[in-house]
């Protein structure tokens, strides 16, 4: 079962009815157990181990961290490593082994890069909950937080089938509270949270869903299509990042409101950043945070970073003192937000770029100020706000294209056309005849409704977009409005997602693909 | 003050109905719009157009029989209504859900069955056309074009192939909405209520010829095992005859065909069992000298008859109908005055047509 | 030590880390107050008062002061 379907609507409406039939004191109870049905459904019964694994150790960490303070670390550090250990088992032990072979196979002819893997299930939700996990268990360890009790009530924490799949990444300061209080039907939580699942809908089905199949094809035959067709591809690739991620997460906090919990944003207008250091403050907002939170304050805080912050204030001064640790901690933290995405160079590559680019950003601040002061430009301008909205882009581009290309090795072969005059002049060429390819593979009218279907939904995501930047978001917005406006809004909703979702048979990716060209 | 609350809700709650009833309305025509126009689909939508209880014979087939039962020419000269319901490559499973469908809106004394769906009974048989029954398409050829209904659902439910999802061929606009230039063809809204009358009652004619070379009938004495999938369809469309309409006679037909020969051992099992249910059956690949029917001349291809063999084929196929069941004379009939109508607009153009030969490439 | 003179130094540290010797810092302000404060530039602010008072905060105060004055708070205490 995933997110995007009738039977998680169904799901959802199976819970909530008990949830508010029964008495409230049961509430967390029967989220408790949708979640371990969610779990059941829609991933491997037989991973539900790990998720045990998880909540076993870090209910027993936290207890015996409490009753035994002398040893608090250790225990802390073992329970950290458990949970470390099995995260990295399941995510990332083919790209040790793909590493290690590698390394091997230039030291001798009997071993070949990839010779050695495994077909370990991975659990689902493991990316999240393992952090989620991991940051409470130090919420607990620098006494931020007191542990839960209730071995139950932190299952829930690790569980809780909306953010299960794919986030928010949420404190348990932020969320406890909420999770597990008992909270009394109100019709409007199910108005926000009704509204917030039909746009993310809308952005999965009729933007993101519609663009899938070239996105993936440009970039599976990047060899064949470069030059101006890096550019379209990533273009497009960006909207689609964002329409299925921001998409989701609509699903995954509507489907929250409607219990009357309110989940950590994830998004908040990113392309509305001028910098890329902005954009990572409003684009995948929680695991930024749980990066900061878990990895760059406490390597800061280091004696090892404090020694290096020392000395280099007595060489170099403090403009240094302060800039090289920071960069140096960024980088840390880049390198395990590119890794996190999964396990390949590209990925690691990814994130690199972006440490790459901020810091740039940061050195190149009040020199580029200045220039713009030379150059009697106004840096506040309408246009010049835009100019580094439409840089920032670009620069994020680049960055999601090594996450999408298919190898490390990919993404400079792809980068090198997009910017290689003589093969951006030779594929514009080209476009006309791929244009007609397409047409006589899938048709017209198919092309014709999905790029209508992307320009509707691209409008509707920027009218949506425009009340996010206004602080209020759509669904609240809407929801305020009279019953004939909500049901207007509600009812044009569903009609586009039906005509224009790319759903059924023949619309999905691999269809697509398998078409061909 | 409460009564104005009541009164608010009420009207919201009767609103949000109507929109939901006129929503659903909507999407049914939507759907019918959309559904892409075929052969098939004008077939089938011929059909529900026909008034109630006017037809005294239907036949159900497969391209092979919709390109040779002529329902005009049957009236015209033995004057008795049918209707030719043919879809291509129709698969065995779908017939008897097509026989429900029918005896909703029909009373036909007598049923035309193509024999033909069930030739891939053979447990031999590795012919690429035996996996017929699992391809999508024939099965949309029929689910596609039938009406909205309980049938339908039944039909889809137990017998749909599983290539795509159950819930695909229950709600075909799913597969259909991108087709959206279809919204906008005034062809495609004729067809809005899933109901238009074709002229010639579901006839279709080729005019090109082809040269075939019929297999040599080495095998008329054999009795082929059946496949038990297609034994129990056959079994089951019998079963299901017997039972909704125990007063209609039935009369299974073998259209000529070049790779009879091939499968001959498998339809003398299939009349075999017609026999012991008391139906009848009517092999014309035994009567192609007595119908003059000419391998040169007579058809488009090994499993098709163009229009000259057609005509020759339906003369044959009405007087054994005369001969054999008692169906009414309605030439007379003011009631049926339109099929005179249609008679002659259609053997205008028929007699237009010239016959084209080709050759096989 | 007195509150007034730990705010006095605090202010000093301010104008130290964000290169402005305007600021007039008072309990209240906080991160909303003053433009450059972000998560990178706190924990400068934290190591400068660390190095200043000769103490370590711990994470969880770190993460949860509000204002100027939790600061404060939490340099009083230290000192006793």
């Amino acid at each position: 079962m995933t997110l995007v379907s009738f039977s998680f609507i169904c799901f959802l409406l199976i819970v909530l009815l008990l949830y508010y039939l029964l008495p409230s004191k049961w509430q967390w109870v029967i989220l408790l157990f949708g979640s371990t049905a969610f779990y059941m459904l829609a991933g491997t019964p037989i991973t539900f181990i790990y998720v045990i694994i998880s909540i076993l150790s870090v209910y027993l960490g936290t207890h015996f961290m409490e009753k035994k303070p002398n040893s608090k670390k250790k225990i802390y550090v073992f329970t950290l490593l458990i949970n470390i250990l099995m995260l990295v088992a399941l995510k990332y032990t083919n790209f040790i082994l793909t590493n290690i072979t590698a390394v091997g196979s230039r030291f001798s002819d009997n071993i070949h890069e990839g010779d050695w893997s495994v077909k370990w299930i991975a659990s689902l939700g493991i990316s999240f909950y393992a952090l989620q996990m991991i940051g409470y268990l130090t919420d607990c360890y620098w006494g931020i937080t007191a542990p839960q009790k209730n071995i139950g009530k932190l299952a829930l924490y690790n569980i809780y089938f909306p953010q299960m799949v794919s986030g928010p990444i949420n404190k348990y300061s932020n969320l406890s509270s909420s999770l597990f209080a008992e909270h009394k039907f109100d019709a409007n939580n199910l108005r926000e949270g009704g509204f917030r699942i039909l746009q993310g809908f809308f952005k999965k089905l009729v933007v993101s869903e519609q663009l899938t199949g070239i996105v993936d094809y440009l970039y599976a035959n990047y060899a064949e299509y470069n030059g101006i067709y890096v550019w379209i591809g990533t273009a497009l690739y960006l909207l689609q990042l964002y329409s299925d991620f921001s998409g989701c997460m609509d699903i995954v906090l509507g489907a929250s409101k409607c219990f009357g919990i309110d989940l950590a944003e994830n998004f908040k207008a990113p392309f509305a950043s001028t910098s890329v250091q902005e954009f990572w403050q409003r684009f995948h907002m929680s695991l930024g945070a749980w990066l900061k939170d878990y990895i760059m304050y406490p390597l800061m805080r280091s004696s090892a970073f404090s020694k290096m912050t020392k000395k280099l204030k007595n060489k170099y001064g403090k403009k240094a003192a302060k800039m090289i640790p920071t960069f140096a901690a960024m980088f840390v933290v880049w390198f395990c937000m590119g890794l996190w995405h999964g396990g390949g160079w590209n990925f690691i590559g990814e994130g690199i770029w972006f440490w790459l680019m901020i810091v740039l950003g940061q050195l190149l601040e009040k020199p580029l100020k200045s220039l713009g002061k030379n150059l009697h430009i106004n840096g506040e301008s309408k246009f010049m706000h835009s100019l580094k909205c439409v840089g920032t882009s670009f620069l994020i581009g680049i960055g999601i294209l090594f996450f999408k290309a298919v190898s490390l090795r990919a993404a400079f072969t792809m980068i090198g056309s997009a910017f290689n005059l003589s093969r951006l002049i030779a594929s514009v060429g080209t476009v006309g005849e791929s244009l007609s390819l397409l047409d006589s593979s899938i048709g017209t009218n198919r092309i014709v409704w999905a790029a209508i279907s992307v320009a509707i939904g691209l409008a509707v995501m920027i009218l949506f977009g425009l009340k996010d930047k206004a602080e209020e978001r759509f669904h609240v917005y809407i929801s305020k409005k009279n019953f004939w406006i909500r049901l207007l809004v509600g009812y044009l909703l569903i009609m586009s997602i039906i005509f224009l979702g790319a759903y059924g048979p023949g619309y999905s990716a691999s269809e697509f693909i398998y078409g061909g060209f | 003050m409460k009564n104005k609350k009541v009164i608010k809700n009420l009207i919201r709650i009767f609103v949000v109905i109507a929109l939901i009833g006129v929503t659903l309305w909507g999407m049914v025509i939507v759907s019918y719009v959309m559904r892409p126009i075929s052969h098939s689909r004008q077939n089938f939508c011929g059909f529900y157009a026909e008034p109630d209880n006017s037809l005294d014979a239907v036949m159900i087939g497969s391209s092979s029989c919709y390109y040779a039962w002529q329902p005009l020419r049957g009236f015209n000269e033995y004057g008795f209504t049918s209707y030719n319901l043919g879809s291509d490559a129709l698969q065995p499973q779908s017939i008897e859900y097509e026989v429900k469908e029918i005896i909703k809106t029909q009373s036909p004394k007598l049923l035309m069955i193509d024999l033909r769906p069930f030739q891939y009974g053979n447990v031999m048989s590795n012919s690429e056309d035996s996996v017929n029954m699992e391809r999508v398409a024939p099965f949309r050829n029929v689910s596609d074009n039938m009406k909205y209904s309980m049938n339908r659902y039944e039909f889809i439910h137990k017998a749909a192939p599983t290539a795509e999802d159950e819930w695909t061929y229950q709600i075909d606009i799913s597969k259909y909405h991108a087709l959206i230039s279809e919204l906008f063809s005034a062809e495609n809204w004729k067809y809005a209520f899933n109901s238009y009358p074709l002229t010639a009652k579901g006839f279709w004619y080729h005019y090109e010829s082809r040269i075939i070379e019929f297999d040599p009938r080495d095998n008329k004495e054999e009795y082929a095992a059946l496949n038990d999938k297609i034994k129990d369809m056959f079994i089951s469309l019998l079963d299901t005859v017997k039972l909704e309409c125990p007063d209609t006679e039935v009369l299974f037909l073998v259209m000529p065909h070049k790779d009879y020969g091939k499968v001959e051992g498998v339809y003398n099992s299939l009349y075999k069992i017609i026999d012991e249910y008391g139906y009848d059956y009517l092999n014309l690949m035994d009567y192609m000298d007595y119908m003059r029917l000419d391998r040169l001349y007579d058809f488009r291809d090994g499993d098709h008859l163009n229009l000259s063999g057609a005509t020759k084929v339906s003369e044959f196929i009405g007087s054994y109908i005369d001969m054999r069941y008692n169906l009414p004379d309605r030439r007379n009939d003011s009631e049926y005055e339109n099929w005179n109508e249609c008679y002659r607009t259609w053997n205008e153009e028929m007699s237009q047509v010239q016959i084209i030969e080709m050759d096989y490439d | 030590m007195s509150r007034e003179v730990i705010l006095a130094k605090v202010n000093e540290i301010f104008w130290d880390v964000f290169d402005d010797e305007s600021l007039e810092i008072t309990e209240a302000t906080n991160a909303d107050d003053i433009e450059d404060w972000d998560s990178l530039t706190h924990i400068s602010l934290i190591e400068a008062v660390e190095s200043e008072f000769d103490f370590k905060f711990a994470m969880k105060d770190v993460v949860g002061m509000k204002n100027v004055g939790e600061m404060i708070d939490i340099i009083e205490r230290e000192m006793a």
